[in-house]
């Protein structure tokens, strides 16, 4: 990754995060746990995309009359991120929803416990 | 003008009606039924002219909301998309003719939002089928995924959890997706399919672009749930209603699968390196662990939905070796059986409900004597396990043959082999289950019990489809498929 990610601090904090995420949804034995690992993971990844629109001594970019040669933030990974922001809070939506069902009718929501069930 | 109304018409109408159904039909199942139906049939009409329109090397094109690519999101169709299309709005819409009478029995309670989700799913397929641009996909992508979710957890107190772990591998699946567009766009600075595969064609071999490679390729595999990332499939589609099996199954995977060949062969074939052909070799390498895998495990299962999943990981394989294979008759072979499976696998779900409505159990010994009781519907049946088995004139024989001369092009005698034993391993688990049909005898006394018409209709129109698909796939392979203009790209690259 050299040429893209050297001296670039922000983009080792959230592959960091990213991995952070991903190791959690994998180790941990409860449903809810597992799924908050997991929205570490999204959030981490629209930090990525978000991180990618700065530009140093950027501004907000709204063309202006009279200004000119001024530097502008990206908005395009800002637009893109805020749909993924909703497919996120979506899927956190159905997936409560499911924690739910599931604990009514387990008793649980650990994975040991439930798996016994399965049996 | 008209190429616009004919991708809007595909796409729309479902999205449309499943909001209709939300504001005016939450408690009039009939409704909710006939809307589904309706907007199901005008996606099916437009995806007959777009069939038209894309025969001989045609496209559509359509730019969302007027804004051009590559600044506007970019919509497509060509001869790849356009049967796939039609398989979508036609499942659909037999799925929702036969959903009636099913969901009554299943789901006494939520037909209309079940009907809604569906039509979310299909609208969203659509979209994820024709759309040229990486980050819509990944939208539609989520909408189906979404939709299906709540699909499948209709199925009660297992189903949830089932559905919970495809939700977590789904989201990790589309994160990755969503990650490596992430890479894709900082390396290219634009969205856009074809956009990017022309920037890509400028640059350098990076770590970079490899991680953006792998991380579409991993996410898209997961969703396609390729051998060793299927472990979702088998729970999810064995406890969901049986409306809802036929759909996902018959649906989601394989057009995830276009997705991929879309990504592998739309944007990264731009790359330099000889990266693409590294891909294919994974791909079908582990299509084949996919196949053998998926054939074993279905040999084991006594419920015959958990069955027709692993024989899907299976046939998920397979459409995975076409794509690796990466010449034009693998690619076509590929396409091909994402159409014949989808069709077949389909129509094997919905005769599975069928059984479990009329006899009240899938387990397979319950299947003894079936063709006495429902003898149409075993008819069907016999005609899509032998389109799964591959046995001409049905729709899958000829795919696999695409398949075969793709592996013999490539010099693939090992992959070869594992596509034709395969074929033994599907005849083994159908051939007893024919056994078990007709020779077994039932152990109480059976009666003539055939589903109702609205159930039958669809069964039967499903075999009668795979029959159809099977006897023009000259049409389609040459017409359609062949003509499309990334398969035309591959063979110029392989001229020159």
């Amino acid at each position: 990754m050299t040429d893209l990610l050297a001296g670039r601090f922000e983009y080792w904090m959230t592959t960091a995060l990213i991995v952070v995420g991903f190791y959690g949804m994998l180790s941990k034995r409860n449903l809810v746990k597992q799924f908050i690992g997991l929205n570490i993971m999204q959030t981490a990844i629209i930090l990525t995309f978000i991180s990618m629109s700065v530009r140093p001594g950027g501004t907000v970019p709204i063309i202006q009359k009279g200004v000119s040669g001024a530097v502008y933030m990206s908005p395009l990974p800002h637009v893109l991120m805020l749909t993924a922001i909703v497919v996120m809070v979506a899927t956190a939506g159905v997936a409560f929803a499911l924690l739910i069902r599931i604990y009514r009718r387990f008793g649980s929501l650990e994975e040991d416990e439930l798996l016994e069930h399965d049996r | 003008m008209s190429s616009s109304i004919i991708v809007l018409a595909l796409v729309l109408p479902p999205l449309i009606g499943a909001l209709l159904i939300v504001a005016f039909a939450l408690d009039a199942p009939r409704r909710a039924q006939g809307l589904a139906i309706s907007s199901c049939l005008i996606s099916f009409g437009a995806a007959v002219l777009a069939l038209r329109v894309c025969a001989n090397g045609g496209t559509l094109e359509y730019a969302y909301g007027g804004w051009p690519a590559p600044f506007g999101i970019a919509a497509r169709v060509d001869g790849i998309g356009a049967p796939i299309v039609a398989m979508i709005a036609a499942v659909a819409t037999a799925v929702f003719v036969y959903a009636g009478r099913s969901l009554e029995a299943e789901l006494p309670r939520n037909r209309p939002a079940s009907f809604a989700m569906g039509l979310l799913l299909t609208g969203a397929l659509q979209g994820m089928s024709t759309t040229a641009d990486l980050f819509n996909l990944y939208v539609f992508l989520e909408i189906s995924s979404l939709s299906a979710y709540t699909l499948i957890a209709l199925g009660g107190g297992a189903a949830s959890l089932a559905t919970f772990r495809y939700l977590i591998i789904g989201t990790v699946g589309a994160s990755f997706y969503l990650l490596g567009i992430a890479y894709l766009f900082a390396l290219t600075g634009t969205l856009n399919a074809a956009d990017v595969a022309m920037a890509l064609g400028q640059l350098e071999l990076s770590p970079a672009l490899l991680t953006g490679m792998a991380l579409l390729t991993v996410g898209l595999g997961l969703k396609m749930s390729i051998f060793p990332l299927h472990g979702w499939l088998p729970d999810a589609y064995t406890y969901a209603p049986s409306t809802t099996s036929a759909l996902v199954g018959g649906l989601m995977t394989k057009v995830a699968a276009l997705a991929l060949l879309r990504v592998l062969y739309g944007v990264f074939v731009a790359v330099h390196g000889g990266i693409l052909p590294a891909i294919g070799d994974v791909l079908s390498a582990l299509g084949a662990v996919g196949i053998v895998f998926g054939s074993v495990m279905a040999l084991a299962q006594r419920d015959l939905k958990r069955l027709l999943a692993y024989s899907s990981v299976a046939h998920l394989g397979m459409i995975a070796v076409g794509l690796g294979l990466g010449n034009d008759l693998g690619i076509q072979g590929a396409v091909f059986h994402m159409l014949a499976h989808g069709v077949a696998k389909a129509t094997l779900f919905l005769i599975a409900g069928g059984v479990a409505y009329r006899l009240g159990s899938r387990n397979l010994d319950s299947l003894a004597g079936l063709h006495k009781t429902m003898p149409l519907s075993t008819a069907a049946f016999v005609v899509a396990a032998l389109s799964m088995i591959g046995i001409p004139p049905t729709a899958g024989f000829f795919s696999k043959w695409y398949l075969i001369l793709g592996c013999l092009e490539a010099g693939r005698m090992d992959l070869f082999a594992v596509i034709v034993g395969s074929t033994l391993l599907t005849a083994w688990y159908f051939l007893r289950l024919f056994e078990t049909i007709f020779f077994t005898k039932p152990s109480v006394k059976t009666h003539r019990e055939e589903l109702p018409m609205s159930m039958l209709a669809p069964i039967a129109t499903g075999a009668a489809a795979i029959l159809v698909i099977g006897l023009t796939n000259q049409y389609t392979i040459e017409s359609l498929i062949g003509k499309a203009p990334i398969l035309t790209a591959l063979s110029e690259m392989a001229s020159r």
